[in-house]
């Protein structure tokens, strides 16, 4: 069960690391948060109708994304998400008390644990993760215009409301997969964290994303391995290792 | 020989005109300089032969030809850790050599492992226009390029604007306040705000310009 946990969790952190890069790059972490709050709505959804709530989650947050971005170009991405987000969870909280007596299911959720794993569950995470993992691989060059500047990037031909709904449904697809791992309320701390240690240390896109990727490997591996010697919940491991090293590397960079 | 032609260009945003009925064409290495006070309608026109705001009108380009951009205030470009040369490779499909070959006519080969955030405005500049001639843009818009320049940049730039119209033959459309200095680079001048005041040589003194204007155009030019 340690192995195989490791091993999952190994892949999920490494494309939240990949993820990290875009998000930090484009001051989304907001965005991330947003986004696993509508996560929060859609896994009490699955589980008010009895279906995986990793599929409803998927389903809810990517209506919920689409929304995001659609109204982003009319207002500010953040008013948006300042919208979207009470709204999802006000649709969770509803469900939850109306409908399911089963609030253990969502406690793992909402702060993960990668040890209640069901088979299901495994699968549905590799076809998750192979679904984000072509999708960098084949807009990567797109991806890095757009973050770097979209009217530059709209301006060289490339379709960039297109690409951010697409950017946006692959942030909710991690996010639920970081769900299990993380928990909906730690979900968004490995898709800021690692960039932004390697942001503080290195130079250069390839460089940064290696590096983020290295960062949210050896946080999980390490949070897994201390929350399960210790008996702790794993998500908040990883959180309190890769924040240490936050505060860690920034306070090194000014004194 | 002609390669941009705009014919009744009319631009709405949220069912607001911005501009209307403009009209003018553009030669081959041809230097266009657009003035007009601030709301006139610079950057719309800039966005919509960039096709990338809705328009009404004609915007024809001789073979298609790619069309680069400089934008307006890309000291607030994004925080991404991007070093030069990763964004000639990222941003065109030139060989090593190619981009190479430009840095060096750019005199970027220093800074080609800087970071692009970290670099003086006048640097970004030249970083972002090599990147379109290597992307094999024969016309360039550039925004208000000189806006946020020290003295000594904006010498710079002008050389690079001259170096790239002989070596190139590169089109340029330049919006700028600066009339004193891009008058002398500058083939034709575009008196812009709202419509088309008016389209012809830089011959024009500035107490003429200021005419064809209003005040407007007086505090422009007084305040530089």
């Amino acid at each position: 069960m340690l192995i195989s946990a490791i091993i999952f969790s190994s892949v999920i952190s490494i494309i939240l690391g990949i993820l990290s890069f875009f998000v930090v790059s484009r001051n989304l972490e907001f965005a991330g948060t947003g986004i696993s709050h509508a996560v929060f709505g859609g896994i009490a959804i699955g589980i008010a109708l009895n279906i995986n709530p990793l599929i409803s989650a998927l389903i809810f947050s990517i209506i919920i994304s689409i929304l995001i971005v659609q109204s982003s170009y009319k207002q500010s991405e953040n008013t948006a998400i300042g919208i979207m987000f009470p709204f999802s969870i006000a649709i969770g909280i509803i469900i939850l008390v109306k409908f399911s007596k089963n609030y253990q299911d969502i406690w793992s959720y909402l702060f993960g644990n990668i040890f209640l794993m069901r088979f299901e569950d495994f699968l549905i995470f590799i076809i998750y993760s192979a679904i984000i993992l072509i999708f960098i691989f084949l807009t990567f060059k797109k991806l890095i215009f757009i973050s770097f500047h979209k009217e530059l990037a709209q301006a060289n031909g490339i379709n960039v409301k297109f690409y951010d709904y697409l950017f946006f449904i692959i942030l909710s697809i991690s996010i639920v997969l970081s769900s299990k791992l993380l928990g909906i309320i730690l979900a968004t701390s490995l898709l800021v964290i690692p960039s932004a240690i390697s942001f503080n240390l290195f130079k250069g896109v390839i460089k940064n994303i290696i590096f983020s990727s290295i960062f949210a490997l050896t946080f999980t591996i390490m949070g897994i391995t201390l929350s399960y010697i210790f008996d702790i919940p794993t998500g908040s491991t990883i959180v309190l290792i890769s924040s240490i090293f936050y505060l860690l590397t920034t306070f090194r960079l000014r004194y | 020989m002609t390669i941009l032609e705009v014919k009744n260009l009319s631009v709405k945003i949220d069912g607001k005109e911005i501009i209307r009925n403009i009209n003018f064409s553009l030669d081959e290495g041809e230097i266009l300089l657009i003035i007009g006070p601030n709301g006139g309608g610079k950057t719309t026109l800039l966005k919509a032969i960039l096709k990338i705001i809705p328009y009404d009108g004609e915007i024809n380009i001789k073979n298609n030809y790619k069309i680069g951009y400089l934008p307006q205030n890309i000291d607030n470009i994004s925080k991404i850790p991007i070093v030069v040369f990763e964004m000639f490779k990222f941003f065109t499909n030139a060989k090593k050599e190619e981009i190479y070959k430009i840095l060096e006519f750019f005199n970027l080969i220093d800074y080609k492992n800087e970071l692009f955030k970290n670099l003086s405005g006048g640097l970004k500049q030249r970083v972002l226009i090599a990147i379109s001639i290597l992307t094999k843009s024969k016309i360039l818009l550039l925004d208000e390029p000189t806006n946020n320049l020290d003295l000594n940049a904006q010498n710079e730039f002008y050389n690079l604007i001259k170096k790239l119209k002989e070596e190139y033959k590169i089109s340029m459309i330049i919006v700028s306040h600066d009339i004193g200095i891009v008058n002398a680079i500058a083939d034709n001048v575009l008196c812009l705000n709202r419509i088309m005041f008016y389209h012809g040589k830089p011959n024009l003194t500035e107490k003429e310009l200021c005419e064809l204007y209003g005040n407007e155009v007086r505090l422009i030019v007084h305040a530089h």
